[in-house]
């Protein structure tokens, strides 16, 4: 069976507390996370004022952690990043996740973090969108609205670069300096169907062992013929009869048993085949887990 | 003989017909469920006392109405594209959205995807309330 499951980044009750914006601004990244089982969780009370400075220092540290990361592993920056913004519902560090997540598409060549990084550049442009909406709230301001123009660049920039990634993704382009060859593609074997392979593999030894059956018999035939000929009373015309009787059996015992057996190993052998492959292809798909970003968090996908 | 050919066409009608009939009906049921018609874009799949007004925008006597300690929960789907929800000024999330916790009382409300507003307005939530939201993306 295979399973997906979209966790939510981080806990709704660690966020309300610990957000130094109160809940409200939990609440905001929480939103984010509208995943399983995050339902009560989830919040949108307003809370205390908020300021750029007081939000620029958050970010400043969150942004330190998320550039040493990036160095290694841009794809643990992006949900490092992921996870402050979506606690703060903070457009710049959405659009630093955004590049983050990009990086690690263009490293890994990975659609998942491509799209998933179209998606922040599309939450920090709702975001920066609706700080110059009369509607926003004049107590909740991560950003300067002087800034917000350049950001709404950044963020579109940002959109289109992840729009032509995923084009080249889509192409199979490789990435620079790193020329795909279809020579050297490593070909996928294809799976064996083994069930078919084990119900051949019962009918052939079935077979095989009728036939060794028959063998027996044979051997049963030839050694009641011999016993009748050894007779001191069986001579001329009756012992021929006898004699060619035995042969006749002795001719089927020795074939019998020879394709039976034949028959009964090969169709053996087929069954522990079909058996093994059944194992290992079970192993193959156990095996298959991937974790991906996903708008509500990270998405673990396989068979669990 | 005659009645027992009827009898027959009966209960093979009936063995057809019904599950035709609820295959039909279910089809219809999702059909009307997935589709928002609304004219504002939202489509609200209303509690006890809930309402929807959109364009409108709560007073300040609402803002001084609204009960945390009693919230309502909030769930939100975009049909045809994507879209954020602002509640009282402040982000929310974005969509799909399940079971967000929201004062109860009248809230503003605005669903949006980037520069384009899908659906602006008051939401009034019912104290432990529970809302289905559906946004039509034009």
């Amino acid at each position: 069976m295979v399973t997906i499951l979209a966790l939510g980044l981080g806990s709704a009750p660690r966020m309300a507390s610990a957000s130094p914006y109160g809940p409200a601004v939990a609440a905001a990244g929480v939103g984010a996370a509208a995943g399983v089982g995050a339902a009560a969780a989830l919040v949108a009370f307003a809370g205390p004022k908020v300021t750029p400075e007081t939000a620029g220092r958050k970010r400043a540290e969150a942004q330190v952690t998320g550039r040493e990361l990036a160095k290694s592993d841009p794809a643990a920056a992006g949900v490092h990043y992921d996870t402050r913004a979506s606690e703060w519902g903070d457009p710049i560090l959405y659009l630093d996740a955004a590049d983050a997540y990009l990086g690690a598409a263009e490293k890994d060549h990975a659609v998942a973090m491509a799209e998933a990084g179209i998606e922040r550049a599309h939450i920090a442009l709702d975001l920066l969108h609706f700080q110059l909406d009369e509607a926003s709230d004049k107590d909740f301001r991560m950003v300067e609205t002087s800034e917000v123009p350049d950001l709404i660049s950044r963020a579109k920039d940002t959109i289109d670069r992840g729009q032509i990634l995923l084009e080249e993704l889509a192409r199979g382009d490789g990435a620079e300096g790193e020329p795909e060859t279809p020579g050297r593609e490593k070909r996928e074997r294809k799976p064996i169907a083994t069930r078919p392979l084990f119900v051949a593999g019962a009918v052939v030894t079935s077979l095989g062992g009728a036939l060794v059956g028959v063998g027996v018999v044979g051997l049963i035939v030839g050694a009641v013929n011999q016993y009748r000929a050894e007779g001191p009373t069986v001579y001329g015309t009756e012992y021929d009869a006898v004699a060619r009787k035995g042969e006749r059996g002795n001719v089927i015992a020795a074939v019998g048993l020879g394709v039976g057996g034949a028959l009964v190993l090969g169709g053996a052998a087929m069954m522990i085949i079909a058996k093994v492959a059944e194992k290992k292809q079970g192993k193959a798909r156990e095996n298959n887990v991937s974790v991906a970003p996903s708008l509500n968090g990270v998405a673990i996908s396989g068979r669990f | 003989m005659v009645i027992h050919r009827r009898l027959s066409a009966l209960v093979l009608s009936i063995a057809i017909g019904a599950p035709l009939a609820l295959v039909m009906t279910s089809t219809s049921v999702a059909a009307s469920a997935l589709a928002c018609e609304d004219s504002s874009n939202l489509c609200l799949d209303a509690a006890d006392g809930a309402k929807w007004e959109a364009g409108k925008q709560a007073t300040v006597k609402d803002r001084k109405k609204r009960s945390e300690k009693a919230p309502g929960t909030l769930s939100m789907t975009v049909e045809g594209g994507r879209g954020s929800l602002f509640v009282n000024g402040r982000y929310a999330g974005t969509a799909p959205l399940s079971s967000i916790d929201v004062a109860s009382g009248r809230n503003d409300i605005q669903v949006r995807d980037g520069s384009t507003v899908l659906a602006s307005g008051v939401l009034t939530v019912p104290k432990g309330g529970s809302l289905d939201v559906t946004v039509r993306h034009p």
